[in-house]
């Protein structure tokens, strides 16, 4: 894929919403900017990702001006199909094909979390995104060290420690997940295993 | 259905070795209960027993011993003829 054609994915990668069975992950836009910085603005996502405090509109619009200048980084809300707004996910510094980019910018609310797989499904279409089509080799991950919880889920999806380092001064933990070793079937035997339930319910 | 099968599937699916899975295990307790394992477990508690976990006992099920609790409401009663050493009552 020349460059080029990479960009134009991008571009219409950022105007498609990808669509799950239990949620829709819908390309983030200005007007999401209420949601963000509710969903920002939360200690645990303040702790996670390193914000020196509180996210701010006017913070929000300057990251959201030159995000759309890069070509290399989509970002998402996480919606339920029912149109609540549950988090935000990003793939981030995507490289060439048989190159790497990065997962982030993940912020959920636990206790939805733990009502169903929506963090397990957002995984699964965004790694499959990642190495379907842009044909990644890799994909990496930060993630704080005292973050006992989404390490161990990232092991599970296959990610593997790769070093330290630090990020304005806190710690981080980079994961990385070659494709061979991307535990898919997992993650889709957790996700059929719901849709079933919802078309059951559904009747 | 025994308490050391019930320990033995959460063993398997939370990567633990089955002798660290008391009844007092909670997913607040061990770094290998995350949101994904969870859902992992729900999936094969219904599969297993062939029943339907609702949402609400989904949220609720934060322990071994309450997973059992909640299994006996769905007609999967647990035998505690033997005991782990360290666990709680049964509830």
């Amino acid at each position: 894929m020349s460059p080029e054609e990479q960009l134009q994915m991008v571009v219409g990668l950022r105007e498609q919403t990808l669509r799950g069975s239990l949620v829709h992950l819908v390309p983030m836009r200005l007007e999401h900017a209420g949601a963000v910085l509710r969903l920002r603005n939360s200690d645990r996502a303040i702790f996670n990702l390193a914000q020196s405090g509180p996210l701010t509109s006017e913070m929000h619009q300057t990251w959201y001006r030159s995000y759309l200048e890069r070509n290399d980084d989509i970002a998402w809300m996480i919606k339920l199909p029912t149109g609540s707004i549950i988090g935000t996910v990003s793939l981030y510094s995507i490289g060439p094909a048989g190159g790497s980019g990065e997962k982030g910018r993940l912020v959920i609310d636990e206790d939805v979390a733990m009502t169903a797989p929506y963090a397990v499904e957002t995984d699964l279409l965004v790694l499959d995104l990642a190495f379907n089509k842009f044909d990644l080799a890799r994909v990496f991950a930060s993630i704080r060290p005292e973050n006992g919880k989404v390490i161990s889920m990232h092991r599970r999806i296959g990610f593997r420690f790769t070093r330290g380092f630090v990020l304005r001064t806190i710690p981080y933990h980079l994961y990385t997940l070659e494709r061979a070793d991307f535990n898919r079937a997992l993650l889709e035997r957790i996700v059929q295993h719901w849709r079933k339930r919802l078309e059951c319910a559904a009747g | 259905l025994s308490a050391q099968q019930v320990r033995e599937i959460f063993a398997e699916v939370l990567g633990l070795p089955v002798q660290e899975v008391t009844d007092a295990l909670a997913y607040e307790s061990v770094m290998e209960w995350d949101s994904l394992a969870h859902m992992a477990l729900i999936a094969v508690l219904n599969e297993t027993f062939a029943i339907t976990i609702a949402l609400d006992d989904v949220t609720e099920m934060r322990s071994v011993g309450k997973a059992m609790e909640i299994l006996a409401r769905y007609g999967v009663p647990v035998d505690y003829g033997e005991r782990v050493s360290g666990s709680q009552e049964p509830p």
